[in-house]
């Protein structure tokens, strides 16, 4: 008995130990910038671990340098409207997926399957030929519309519509409903899950996204928050503390979001991993 | 009889109407472009002016292109950099984390943080981290003892830079995924090899790792696309430099399209990109027999 305790409390140790480890190895660059933030351009060369007087200062001076107000209206305005529409397109076509009999299902759904192999990077030069001629270049269309498909989403709502008992919608069926109505008042509802699920993701992916954003967008006042972080990282290379304060200003929208929905991006991330 | 037809014909009609919004975005902005991006690349074209068709030309001078090698090279090395390691990595994470310990959801969470982080804000992070004079990687070196490396401007270590700011970012992600493999383990192996007497270690060896099968391979396909793709922390860390040593193929197509306004060999190396990454998903389904989305 003695034996077996104390090797279980020296496998807990490790697991501890072990466990610390890894937390200091992603937290401490967490840490690094967010106490750089806070520092003057003295501390900073000085190499201090902790800023002295903590300067928030640093944060007013960054979000009003870095012009943050239009590029986080920007952010937000095509990173809802992306994520809004996603949600459309993604639960009409998974409920016909999930619940229709139609020719060309299978083929419809493997090549919602496959159209997540397809980057951004290896269609820019046919998109933006086409978005060119489509005068969409430098504009919020440009930015939304193209983005308003989702293979992941469609694959989604399919699984998820699959797990709802058929009889459910068998009486709004004997009422009279039509499928649209079944689909926006009784499916939707009870697919809750999933809809906060590709919210979460999507949201955040827009807010994230820097690689769109530098390629279709000219002018300054169509700037993202990535966007406008890289040109500041540019203009502002020696000055750290407003540079990480910038960062952690960029960072905190998709941060909160992640905290209060975690629940449901986990739920995604384990979802790309069921066989489809 | 002759109802049958038709309802069929309405069944049809009535899904088509459900499936034309996702149809029409997906065959608009990712089928046509696609077919289009074959198209691009037979032509000697800048996005302005004239278009000669060469056919495969552009394709034969990349491959005897020396710039494009090195991309390619460089790409194998930043895949064989983040892979095997952010798989190590994410798998110890979640075995430490599934078992039951205090304070499990913190660290699950403080593990996983990174993934709400955009990768422009982690390759800053770790431009910082990995600074000359001020930086902590640095500063850490010269306390130990070592000489300190100008990370971002030397040749090997650029990409060395560019990896660990990747894996730092990705291991949480991938952690999720393994421990949502290890919850499909049943607890009956575990309780059989007790009662054979096999520690921690073995029970890792022969349980955990070889029925974590299907989830090795998930991983494996996923990171491999994922890194396929990477393109902010390398904009952001490096810039594709420096002499272009962490310019990989999905970086090279900015560069060619967007930065030399070479359209065709733009879209030329997307093809290869392209064919690269259903080599990949191939590959997974003829060696490994798995069907997963990915």
């Amino acid at each position: 008995m003695k034996v077996k305790t104390r090797k279980f409390t020296l496998k807990s140790l490790a697991i501890h130990v072990s466990t610390w480890v890894f937390i200091i190895i992603i937290i401490v660059p967490i840490l690094w910038t967010f106490f750089t933030s806070l520092k003057t351009p003295v501390e900073i060369a000085k190499g201090t671990i902790l800023p002295e007087a903590w300067k928030w200062e640093n944060y007013r001076l960054a979000w009003e340098q870095a012009e943050f107000p239009r590029k986080f209206l920007n952010s937000f305005i095509v990173a809802i409207t992306v994520t809004l529409g996603q949600i459309v397109t993604s639960a009409m076509a998974g409920y016909a997926l999930a619940r229709m009999e139609f020719k060309g299902r299978e083929l419809i759904f493997s090549i919602a399957i496959a159209s997540m192999l397809i980057s951004e990077q290896i269609i820019i030069v046919p998109l933006y030929v086409l978005l060119a001629k489509l005068g969409w270049i430098d504009s919020y269309k440009g930015l939304m519309i193209p983005w308003f498909f989702n293979g992941f989403g469609v694959f989604l709502f399919r699984q998820f519509f699959l797990t709802i008992p058929k009889d459910i919608e068998e009486a709004a069926i004997v009422d009279g409903a039509s499928r649209f109505r079944i689909l926006w008042q009784v499916m939707l509802p009870l697919a809750t899950p999933a809809v906060l699920t590709l919210f979460m993701f999507t949201f955040i992916a827009e807010w994230n996204s820097l690689f769109k954003w530098l390629i279709l967008i000219k002018s300054p006042e169509m700037r993202n928050v990535q966007l406008g972080l890289t040109l500041f990282q540019e203009q502002f290379i020696a000055q750290y503390n407003l540079l990480t304060a910038a960062t952690i200003i960029v960072s905190l929208p998709s941060v909160i979001l992640f905290l209060i929905g975690q629940r449901y991006y986990i739920k995604g991330i384990a979802m790309s991993g069921v066989k489809g | 009889m002759r109802a049958f037809p038709n309802r069929e014909l309405r069944h049809n009609l009535e899904a088509y109407t459900f499936l034309a919004p996702a149809l029409t975005i997906m065959i608009i902005f990712l089928a046509y472009p696609v077919l289009n991006l074959f198209y691009i690349s037979f032509f000697d074209w800048r996005g302005l002016g004239a278009r000669h068709f060469v056919f495969l030309d552009n394709y034969k001078m990349l491959l005897r292109n020396e710039e494009f090698r090195l991309v390619f090279k460089n790409t194998l090395i930043y895949i064989l950099g983040v892979v095997p390691t952010t798989m190590v990595f994410s798998l110890f994470a979640a075995v430490l984390l599934n078992s039951k310990i205090k304070l499990r959801g913190f660290y699950r969470t403080s593990i996983f943080s990174p993934t709400a982080i955009s990768f422009v804000a982690t390759g800053i992070i770790w431009v910082w981290m990995f600074n000359l004079d001020y930086g902590l990687v640095n500063r850490v070196l010269n306390a130990l003892g070592f000489s300190v490396i100008d990370w971002l401007r030397s040749t090997p270590w650029a990409m060395v830079a560019v990896i660990i700011a990747t894996v730092w970012a990705r291991v949480g992600y991938f952690m999720v995924i393994y421990l949502a493999g290890l919850q499909t383990i049943p607890e009956d192996y575990y309780e059989a090899s007790d009662i054979d007497g096999a520690n921690s270690l073995q029970k890792f060896l022969h349980v955990t790792l070889p029925l974590l099968k299907p989830t090795h391979v998930l991983v494996l396909v996923m990171l491999t696309i994922f890194s396929f793709r990477d393109f902010d922390q390398i904009y952001t860390m490096t810039g594709g430099g420096p002499l272009m040593s962490t310019t990989t193929l999905a970086y090279y197509i900015y560069v060619l399209s967007f930065e030399r306004f070479r359209f065709s060999q733009g879209a030329t190396v997307a093809v290869i990109l392209l064919f690269l990454v259903i080599l990949v998903q191939y590959l997974q389904r003829k060696v490994f027999g798995e069907e997963a989305i990915y």
